[in-house]
């Protein structure tokens, strides 16, 4: 079964090289018998590709521990869902995995491209069949996912149970689709540059593209700090992890693309701007990649360290060296037809949302790396850790949360004075407000004060937003609000699924401010029986608990929660000490609520039976989960396609005004 | 057995990889068809920022010469779009045409 998995790579690879090939030769000879074998030979790539992945699926559902990535990644005690889990737990299937998702995508974007723009189909086919074949020459040359072992072991090793977690067996594949996911729009922005096209709708076609990879990434960023949260037992949920960073970086630029590319659409200026945010996008996702396979940093992720580090940095030097050759080779091409009108307009504030984007990237760029160039350059490695990123990334957040407020009151071209004064007098009220009500609660760090009122400020932008578009509904067409509610989202998608994100950002905003500020924490060692308060509550230690599940030790200290003279039921924080001796885990005390998580963890426990417990109050980090959900619900509204506009309102324009909202 | 079963796809990729070449097309790549898809993409870029524009209008964010400017230059854009996608239409539907009449 190994030979087939292997048989299939190499075929795979075989495929893209030729797709590759007969791409560049249909494009120049401009023959569609060429280009279209060069799509088949994707087509059949993908198949061999899912062929391969069903068999290391297949291995490691039946625990063939004849194949070393099982043995390296499976053991008996296992539970079923994490075997097939470890398909993306290791380095072997985290590439084949990349490169699945990578033959997934191009498929679709070949489809998608075909019919949209189909001169653009060779140069794509030549770009996302280049990346396929890196990846396919790792998994068949250098580090292949069937490699087999002549004498099977009788047990295999198992993951590292940190990774036996739900949270964990979705992080990576959501990851890897936002990840993968940016070579998309790269592709068909290197094409629309070769084939000269870029000015009229190339960079506009990878708008969709980077909308799905940039959720994706959203996600992948969520469910990794939910891991963080509950696996790692330290009570927070961002570490400024270089991994972790590494995902934040293209996710920063995939944003301020999505916002710029707007001003491309409406204004056709930006296109050169653009073209660098796609291109610096995927190059941040094999940075990303670099990082996590290389080891160069030290992170929490260092499960995932191989020495694949410099052949990833072999590959984006030359990725980043043909793009940027190729769209210096077009620049004048992507001139922009216009330049901004006014300082006070939404264009500008979109050019300025820009900046701060890339300077925040920047800023976690230069902080992640910073090890490294200090070593290359003083021979000393000096790490910059979280108060750097404390420090630089709060304030410039700060200015794009602003930005989210006035942005969409801002018009296109100008703004006048009193355009400005009767836009901002009421979210002005609401922000004040808030931040009247926090100082009244006993709140008095201005910086959070400051955060809060933006939310309230920004959030009331975006409420005057529906009600303005639901009243011209009204006012045009008579509907009732609920109905020109609906009919308003349906109508506008973008616009209205760009506002419902921006309403889950604050909510994810105000959850780190909260939790960050104001968390409060204290470790205390208690006898059955004692309480300790942390916070509004007291937890009341009841005693130790011994079990075994999964190969592991389960240690719980039983407590009871009270608020006052409330009872609010029992909890265990628990320890997991695995048989093999080295891994440990925990099992974290959390009671959630939208007011905060009570969080405790069992640090030690002593013979006579007392317990040393790390007890916290992380306020409103629920609604940082909640604002994912809405941020998913904006996304998935704003992604859907939107009505067809009736081309009779060109022929009529009197008519257009009279179906604003249409 | 694993050899037959490589040597097997290895076939039916080929088949299938090199089915487009045996036809002997030697039709131009793209073409009108490619000219059509962008023109249709064109066109409804131009009328979704057109739709866009009349609600920032209407919902008196933005003046009324502003608006003037920017659905002038977005119907130019659309109504051009339009007229050389009929016109490419006409031209498609010519031989169509010819072949009716002469029946």
């Amino acid at each position: 079964m190994a030979s087939l998995g292997r048989f299939a790579l190499l075929g795979a690879l075989v495929l893209v090289f030729y797709a590759v090939a007969a791409a560049v030769l249909g494009a120049r000879t401009r023959r569609a018998a060429v280009i279209a074998s060069a799509v088949r030979a994707l087509g059949g790539s993908a198949a061999l590709l899912a062929a391969a992945a069903l068999v290391l699926f297949v291995a490691l559902g039946t625990r063939d521990y004849g194949f070393l990535y099982v043995a390296a990644h499976v053991n008996d005690t296992q539970p079923l869902v994490y075997d097939l889990t470890a398909f993306w737990g290791g380095m072997e299937g985290s590439l084949l995995l990349w490169a699945l998702v990578l033959a997934g995508y191009t498929l679709l974007a070949v489809r998608a491209v075909g019919r949209t723009q189909p001169a653009l189909v060779p140069g794509v086919v030549a770009v996302l069949g280049g990346v396929a074949a890196f990846f396919l020459l790792l998994l068949t040359t250098v580090t292949s996912p069937f490699a087999t072992a002549p004498f099977p072991p009788a047990d295999g090793a198992g993951m590292n149970p940190l990774l036996l977690n739900p949270w964990m067996a979705i992080h990576p594949p959501t990851l890897y689709l936002g990840y993968v996911g940016l070579t998309v729009p790269f592709a068909i922005v290197i094409a629309a540059l070769v084939s000269g096209h870029a000015a009229d709708g190339g960079v506009l076609l990878a708008r969709r593209w980077m909308v799905w990879a940039w959720y994706c990434l959203s996600m992948g960023l969520w469910f990794g700090a939910k891991w963080s949260y509950v696996v790692l037992g330290w009570g927070g949920y961002w570490a400024w992890d270089p991994v972790e960073n590494a995902a934040l970086m293209p996710w920063l630029v995939a944003t301020a693309f999505i916002h710029s590319v707007m001003i491309q659409e409406r204004r056709e200026m930006l296109g050169r701007w653009n073209v660098v945010l796609v291109i610096v996008a995927f190059g941040l996702s094999i940075f990303g990649t670099f990082l996590t396979r290389s080891g160069v940093l030290s992170s929490v992720h260092s499960f995932t360290q191989s020495s694949l580090g410099t052949l990833f940095l072999v590959f984006l030097a030359a990725a980043m060296l043909a793009a940027f050759a190729i769209a210096a080779w077009r620049w004048d091409s992507l001139r922009g037809r216009h330049e901004l009108d006014a300082a006070l307009s939404r264009e500008s504030a979109f050019v300025l949302n820009n900046v701060l984007f890339l300077a925040i990237a920047l800023a976690v760029f230069l902080g992640t790396v910073f090890p490294v160039i200090s070593e290359v350059l003083t021979g000393r490695r000096i790490n910059v850790g979280p108060p750097f990123f404390n420090h630089v990334v709060p304030p410039l957040a700060v200015g794009l949360l602003v930005l989210m407020g006035v942005g969409p009151l801002l018009a296109w071209r100008r703004s006048s004075a009193e355009h400005l004064r009767r836009s901002f007098l009421a979210p002005g009220a609401a922000g004040v407000a808030v931040a009247a009500l926090v100082l009244a609660g006993g709140m008095r760090a201005s910086g959070p004060i400051l955060v809060f009122a933006l939310a309230g400020f920004v959030a009331a932008t975006i409420v005057l937003e529906f009600i303005g578009g639901i009243r011209v509904r009204q006012l045009l067409r008579g509907e009732p609000a609920p109905r020109a509610l609906v009919a308003l989202v349906a109508r506008n998608r973008r616009r209205y699924g760009g506002y419902i994100v921006h309403f889950g950002m604050l909510l994810l905003l105000c959850g780190v401010t909260g939790s960050s500020v104001f968390a409060t924490q204290r470790l205390a060692t208690l006898a059955p029986g004692e309480s300790a308060a942390v916070g509004a509550y007291r937890v009341r230690y009841d005693g130790l608990g011994q079990s075994t599940a999964h190969g592991a030790l389960v240690v719980g200290a039983r407590l009871r929660v009270f608020e006052g003279a409330r009872d609010l039921g029992p909890l265990t924080a628990g320890r997991n000490l695995y048989l093999n001796g080295r891994d440990s885990t925990s099992d974290v005390a959390l009671r959630s609520t939208p007011r905060d998580d009570l969080y405790i963890t069992l640090v030690g426990w002593a013979q006579d039976g007392r317990a040393t417990l790390r007890l916290l109050v992380n306020p409103l980090v629920m609604w940082m989960w909640a604002g994912a959900l809405v941020l998913t619900a904006g996304a998935f509204i704003a992604m859907a396609p939107e009505a067809r506009p009736r081309a009779a309102a060109v022929a009529a324009p009197v008519r257009v005004m009279g179906t604003a909202g249409r | 057995m694993t050899a037959v079963i490589a040597v097997g796809l290895a076939a039916v990729a080929a088949w299938y990889v090199l089915a487009p070449l045996r036809g002997g097309r030697r039709g131009a790549a793209g073409g009108a068809s490619a000219e059509r898809a962008g023109l249709v993409r064109e066109r409804e870029t131009a009328l979704h920022s057109l739709r866009d524009l009349a609600l920032d209008h209407a919902t008196g964010k933005m003046s009324d010469a502003d608006y003037d400017a920017l659905r002038s230059r977005q119907e130019i854009v659309a109504i051009d779009a339009l007229r050389r996608l009929d016109a490419l239409d006409q031209l498609a539907s010519r031989p169509a045409t010819r072949e009716a009449r002469a029946e």
